[in-house]
């Protein structure tokens, strides 16, 4: 069952993709942005209300590590670089290169720090890049017959 | 230069997947999605101060324009919820695999306002091998 939880982040992250393409269409990249993360703490507020504000007291905010609060800086490096890139490179590098960015610090989280890193991991990540190569080049193909 | 910065958005994914998770881990899911999600209004409200971009002013803007922001919400709950549960690699290779069925769905019915781009029996080759690639890091 656990499983199926990240496909659905899949499907959630290409719904989020052409949704927001379309909303920069008529706000502006940044404002679209903006508004993405405005929705996206009102409605985590509403849900921290209602299910988490018992245990929310019991934390210690003030001995939160401050890398902790890393995330939302490497979400906009995310933003930035792919704006970047978008227009400049073609899809199919847009499609291989992060994933292989995302693959490497995995590989090396999994390792380094979750211990999980198996054999399986490094020849399924490796068949996965292959598929996504095979992917673009038929796509590429049947574009230009 | 421009395919260094491909490579170092992917870095800038996991390490954000990472950092949410062990904020999550830290203050819940729901408190620790609020603030990923406040930071990063904050930053993005600087950045817009700042630099003032050119900025759309519709302002009757379809309903579902506003979900992004909520599906933004579900995706670091899950993705904090499967990292701990399956690790990053897996995490980030089974989310590929949704995405690459989701939007071939989308663009084989047309849907969400997309053209209609009827799905290509050759797709069958790529996404098998992605598929076993997936099966490969359960399994393996």
């Amino acid at each position: 069952m656990i499983y199926v939880l990240p496909f659905f982040i899949g499907v959630l992250i290409v719904f989020s993709a052409i949704t927001n393409g379309q909303l920069a269409q008529e706000v502006g990249i940044p404002k679209g942005i903006q508004m993405n993360f405005f929705f996206g703490s009102l409605s985590a507020f509403v849900l921290t209300l209602a299910f988490e504000v018992q245990s929310v007291r019991a934390v210690s905010f003030t001995t939160l590590p401050i890398i902790f609060l890393c995330g939302s800086f490497f979400a906009m490096g995310v933003l930035f670089f792919m704006n970047t890139i978008v227009p400049k490179i073609s899809a199919f590098y847009i499609v291989l290169l992060p994933f292989v960015g995302q693959m490497l610090v995995s590989g090396c989280i999994d390792y380094f720090y979750l211990n999980i890193l198996s054999r399986g991991k490094i020849i399924g990540a490796i068949l996965i890049l292959i598929g996504i190569m095979c992917n673009a080049i038929l796509e590429r193909a049947s574009v230009t017959s | 230069m421009y395919y260094l910065f491909g490579l170092l958005s992917g870095v800038c994914v996991a390490f954000m997947l990472s950092f949410n998770n062990l904020l999550s881990e830290a203050v819940g899911i729901y408190t620790g999605s609020l603030i990923f999600h406040f930071i990063a209004f904050v930053l993005i409200s600087i950045y817009i101060a700042i630099r003032q971009p050119s900025i759309g002013t519709r302002n009757d803007l379809p309903f579902h324009y506003y979900l992004p922001g909520v599906a933004s919400v579900l995706t670091v709950m899950s993705s904090s919820i499967s990292i701990s549960a399956i690790g990053l690699t897996l995490t980030i290779g089974l989310s590929l695999f949704g995405q690459l069925v989701f939007s071939n769905i989308v663009d084989h019915f047309g849907l969400l306002g997309m053209e209609k781009r009827p799905f290509h029996p050759n797709k069958i080759v790529g996404l098998s091998i992605i598929f076993t690639g997936v099966l490969a890091m359960i399994y393996l």
